[in-house]
Order: C-alpha cells, then sequence, then structure tokens
C-alpha cells in the first residue's frame, strides 16, 4: 500500500513491465503443470518419430538415442498421397470460399439491390440452426449430383455451409469502413470490380487472413464428411488416411507411423507460423461477444 | 379479447385501418426494393433499383446464396421429408409416415446411447471450468509479455491436427499391449482394458482430454477480460480483494458474456458431434460408446456387411435437430434476458 501511493504513475506502468515478479511464483508452477499436460502428447509424437517399433514400446516416456532419421521418408511415402490431395482440396477450400464470402459480405453491407435483407435473413437465420441432420442428406445430394470421390464433394459443401457465419462477419466488418471511401471512388468512376480488388480487398485483408487460417485448419482437420464421400484411397484426406492406416496398426513399424503423424502436421506449423497473430488476435479482439 | 369492431374504431375507423395496410406495404415494399425511406409524394427511382449497380451487386452475392441454397438448405429439408419415407441406396423414397420414428423410438440401443450422451453432457459441462481458471490465472500474472509467451504455448498443440492426437492416445492405451496398459500394472498390480472395457471406455474417453484447458476458449475468455479498464483491477487491490472473491465477484462476471457464448457451443456440441465416440469405438465396446449422433451415422454407414437403414438415420437426425434446435433458443432465450 504505502509503495502504491508514493510510486508515481510511470513506475507503476515501469513495474507491470517486469519479466519477472515473485509473487507469481505459484501462477507461474500452475501454468508449467498445465503446459506439460497439454504439450506432453506433442512431445511423445518428437520423440517417438525418431525411434524403432522396439524402442517406441520400451522406452516410450524418453527419447533414445541415436535418432532414426531414416523413419521420415519411409512415413512420407506412406503418406504422401493424402498430403497431396489434402493439400489441393485445403487450397480450393480456402481460396474459393473466401472469395465467394468477401464478395457476399461487401453486397451485403455496402451495395444496394432488391432483394439484399431478404437474401441476408435467408443466409442468416442458417446460422442458428444446427447442422447434425445435413450428414446423410448431404450424402445423398452428393451421390446425385454423382461428385462422391471427388474433389467437388469436398469443395462445393465446404463453400455453401461456411457462407452464413462468414458473409455475417464479412457483412459487419464491411459496414464498420467509413463509407465516404466507397463513395469517392465510385464519383471517380471506378468500376465496382475495381473497388472490389483496390479498396475492399486490402480493407479486409484482417478479416480474410483470420478466414483463410480457419479454413486451412478446417480443411486439415476435417474427419467425418471425408470419411463418408471419399472412399477410393486415392482420393482420401489425411485424417481419413492415418485413420484407415492406424486401424490396421498390427505389424507396422511404430516409428514410422510416428513419424507420419508428426509430418501431417507440417502445413499447419506454417500456417501458424505466419498467421498465429492474426489468428490470436482475432479470438481475443473481443469480436466475439454477443 | 376485444371484438373486432371495437378495434377498427379504436384505428380511427376503415380510413384507418387502410392507411395502416398501405403503411406496412410500403414498408415491406421498401424492405424487398431495398429503397430508403420516402416522404410522401417522393417517388421511387426504378433505375436505380433496377440499374446496373444493382445488377452488379446482385451478381457479388449470388454465388454465396446459390451454393447455400444448394448444399445447405436443400439437404436440411430433404432431412426433414425423408424423415417420413423410405429411403432405398439409390435415393429413391416413398412416404411411409411414422414408421421410422417407431422404429428408432421401440430401438433399445437408443435408450442406451441417450443414457451415454448425458454421461458426455455432464461432464462437458463440467469441464468448461479448468479453460476458466486457467485463463484467470494466466490473466492475473503481472507482466504482459510472460502472459502472451503462455498464450502462445497454449496454442501451440493446435499444430497437430486433433485426430493425431486422439490415435495417439489409442496408441497409448492400447487395447491390451499398450503403454499405460503396463503403467497400471506396474501401479496397481493388474491389467486395465482401458479401450475394451465398456465399464472404462467413457473414462478412458474423458481422460485423454487432460488438463481440459480449450486454448480456442482461453483467447475468447481473455478478450473478454482485456476489454476491462485498469482502474477496476487496482481499485480491487486498493480493496484489498482475496483472490478467491475477486474471481467470483470480478473476472467471472466480467466474462459470463464469453462463457455463454461457449456453453451453448459446449451444449450444442455435446448432443449432436459423434466423430470422438467414432474413432474410439470397437465393438466390444458398442452399447457404451454409443450416443444418438453416432447411432445416426452407424446407421447410414454401417461399418459391417449389415444393409443401411436411411429411414432410421433420417428420422433420427430430425429428432436430434429438433432437441438441439431447441436447447439452442432456449439457452439464446436465457443469454438474453439476463443482463450484464
Amino acid at each position: 500500500m504505502e509503495n502504491l501511493k508514493t510510486e508515481s504513475p510511470i513506475a507503476q506502468k515501469m513495474h507491470r513491465r517486469k519479466k519477472w515478479i515473485p509473487q507469481d511464483l505459484g501462477k507461474h508452477i500452475y501454468m508449467w503443470i498445465v503446459l506439460i499436460l497439454m504439450l506432453m502428447p506433442l512431445y511423445i509424437l518428437l520423440i517417438s518419430s525418431v525411434k524403432t517399433s522396439a524402442q517406441v514400446l520400451n522406452d516410450f516416456f524418453v527419447p533414445t538415442f541415436p535418432f532414426v532419421f531414416s523413419n521420415f521418408p519411409k512415413a512420407w511415402e506412406i503418406i504422401s498421397p493424402y498430403f497431396t490431395t489434402t493439400f489441393y482440396y485445403a487450397v480450393l477450400n480456402t481460396v474459393l470460399t473466401t472469395l465467394v464470402a468477401v464478395l457476399a459480405g461487401y453486397a451485403f453491407g455496402k451495395l444496394r439491390f432488391p432483394g439484399r435483407k431478404l437474401l441476408f435473413m435467408l443466409l442468416f437465420a442458417k446460422m442458428f440452426l444446427p447442422t447434425v441432420m445435413n450428414l446423410v442428406p448431404s450424402f445423398m445430394l452428393a451421390s446425385k449430383l454423382g461428385i462422391l470421390n471427388t474433389a467437388w464433394v469436398i469443395v462445393l459443401f465446404c463453400i455453401g455451409q461456411s457462407q452464413p457465419y462468414w458473409v455475417f462477419v464479412m457483412k459487419t466488418f464491411v459496414e464498420q469502413q467509413p463509407k465516404e471511401l466507397f463513395e469517392s471512388m465510385r464519383l471517380d468512376g471506378a468500376s465496382e470490380f475495381r473497388i472490389f480488388t483496390t479498396l475492399v480487398t486490402p480493407l479486409l485483408l484482417p478479416m480474410i487472413s483470420l478466414m483463410a487460417i480457419n479454413l486451412v485448419l478446417f480443411s486439415w482437420n476435417d474427419f467425418v464428411w471425408p470419411l463418408v464421400t471419399l472412399t477410393e484411397d486415392s482420393k482420401r484426406t489425411i485424417t481419413v488416411g492415418l485413420y484407415w492406416l492406424s486401424k490396421s496398426q498390427v505389424g507396422r513399424d511404430y516409428g514410422v507411423l510416428m513419424s507420419g503423424y508428426l509430418l501431417s502436421a507440417l502445413p499447419l506449423v506454417v500456417v501458424f507460423m505466419f498467421g498465429m497473430k492474426a489468428f490470436m488476435k482475432g479470438l481475443t479482439a473481443g469480436a466475439i461477444k454477443i | 379479447m376485444k371484438k373486432l369492431s371495437v378495434l377498427i374504431k379504436e384505428a380511427g375507423g376503415k380510413k384507418g385501418i387502410l392507411a395502416a395496410l398501405k403503411k406496412i406495404g410500403l414498408r415491406f415494399r421498401n424492405y424487398i426494393l431495398d429503397t430508403d425511406e420516402m416522404l410522401p409524394g417522393q417517388k421511387i427511382r426504378w433505375k436505380r433499383v433496377f440499374g446496373l449497380s444493382s445488377l452488379i451487386a446482385f451478381l457479388f452475392a449470388l454465388p454465396a446464396i446459390v451454393t447455400n441454397v444448394i448444399f445447405d438448405w436443400i439437404p436440411m429439408f430433404d432431412g426433414i421429408i425423408k424423415a417420413f419415407c423410405y429411403v432405398d441406396r439409390s435415393g429413391e423414397s416413398y412416404f411411409i409416415g411414422l414408421e421410422n420414428f417407431k422404429n428408432v423410438f421401440t430401438d433399445p440401443i437408443l435408450y442406451k446411447s441417450i443414457g451415454n450422451m448425458l454421461f458426455f453432457f455432464v461432464f462437458n459441462l463440467i469441464l468448461m471450468f479448468p479453460t476458466i481458471i486457467c485463463t484467470v490465472v494466466m490473466f492475473r500474472m503481472k507482466s504482459a509479455k510472460v502472459q502472451y509467451v503462455y498464450r502462445v504455448l497454449l496454442c501451440l498443440p493446435m499444430v497437430v491436427p486433433s485426430l493425431v492426437f486422439t490415435l495417439l492416445w489409442i496408441f497409448v492405451f492400447g487395447y491390451n499391449f499398450g503403454v499405460m496398459t503396463d503403467l497400471a500394472e506396474k501401479i496397481f498390480g493388474e491389467r486395465y482394458n482401458f479401450l475394451g472395457d465398456p465399464d472404462l471406455i467413457k473414462w478412458t474417453i474423458l481422460f485423454t482430454g487432460i488438463p481440459w484447458v480449450t486454448s480456442n476458449n482461453v483467447l475468447i475468455y481473455i478478450g473478454g477480460l482485456n476489454g476491462i479498464s485498469e482502474s477496476v483491477w487496482d481499485a480491487a487491490k486498493l480493496d484489498g480483494v482475496g483472490p478467491i472473491k475477486k474471481f467470483f465477484s470480478l473476472e467471472l462476471p466480467l466474462i459470463v458474456g464469453q462463457f455463454k457464448l461457449v456453453l451453448i457451443g459446449v451444449l450444442g456440441a455435446s448432443i449432436t458431434t459423434y466423430s470422438t465416440q467414432l474413432m474410439y469405438y470397437n465393438a466390444a465396446v458398442h452399447d457404451a460408446v454409443m450416443t444418438p449422433g453416432l447411432l445416426m451415422y452407424f446407421k447410414a454407414f454401417p461399418l459391417t456387411t449389415v444393409p443401411a437403414d436411411y429411414g432410421y438415420s433420417y428420422a433420427l437426425g430430425l429428432v436430434l435437430f429438433v432437441v438441439s434446435l431447441t436447447l439452442s433458443l432456449l439457452s439464446m432465450k436465457f443469454v438474453k434476458s439476463a443482463d450484464y
């Protein structure tokens, strides 16, 4: 109490910025326990990916030497088909879904056309309807359209089902931008298309990157829908491929299996290196409020 | 109820009603044509309403609408209609009334699956709290830099597909040779079949969530806590509020909005998602991991050569839809009515 009174506001701020504060020791211990538990699977994956099968079974919790780096090329050989197909789906999903949502978000947010409010309600209402029932009817629809076992079954359904939420997010963000920006460009005689590419897209960049990260994460993690729609082995996504690999585990080289698991994380590591800040900012910005 | 004639009189006679109807009609027209509120006598600029710029704007919105209608709305309506139909493999269907629902509700496994669902439901609610506690502890750390480092570390597991972690856990618990089985034998002197024992499987699934901290939700809660001005915390400090009292009187009320949002998600997910149960599924624990969502899945996509029963799946899907819609409407009402 005494300290607080004598310290100037600047000194107090400096105090807050100090890296290590003794009273926080208990909190640090608690956080480390949480973190160790959370990062344990990651640690196990890392050390197991460079072990032989016997080492994985006998010395599960400790690293063994020398590292068996030859696991990686072997694992890559098994998972690379899944890896490339998923990569292809993820790129298509991300680019097309984002483009469609941003176009619509701009149209609903700053342009006018007959039926605008009604059509927006059509999308908006879907946000509150549960999607649990969609699985079997969607499968039937895909089967009727003859797109099972193609990229379209993943991409088209991803585009369609992502729109309600993301159009809403984009529209809200577009509406927050000052009207004058758009008006002045329009007065200069710029076409809507030009306004979209030179003004809207750069303005929305933070939201676009947030959306893209989420879509990549979704594409790489999606499980049940690709499991039922991609039955040909060559069309499978990484999650489905790994799932079937793990089912036929007996007699497999566990070290190779673990390095396969680890390699599957590679694209997400890259995405997070570039997009971590945007992702965390998006969630902590307080944008998510009712 | 008032008599109609009285109502008409109150509205200012027939003229009044006509005027009111006209006003509603105009409002509706403006809503559809997307024009501003007009002054009396002002005319619609039809050239603007149906001009080129409107067309372009409409074309901008069109891909989103079309894909959403075809791949989201149509399956939903198809799901509602076909629940009352017999559906075969090729998608051919004919009306059979409530037959599918009768099959669903007379199936003994449904009631077992509801029991399992309630188990996960209750524990998912309880296990929301470790995340909140972790957030608050992290938030109370004085240094912003340290906080940031912890936040990044918490997000680290997100780089691995969640399915991989599940597969890893399945490997760790193993069917009879897993590392945990050996460890348990050393400690308790008994071999447990964590994945194959119907009494253990649900607890095993819960355990794999350790430490039950969801990185996404930590970030959402932190967003709520960061929105509060510094002076509130300083005032609490000066008043000498203890750490536990501070949690209940300051931090928890401050994140109540975020908490409700997460709660709605958890409620919906507990009732409808089944991908985790699907991954842990094996024939030995059939009754113990079956949830209504998984039952719906298996009826349409059976593991064995049993023929699929699409009608059953459609009907159960509709039931789940109605239940989770009701629950989310109720929880939304509860969110709106409470003031914070």
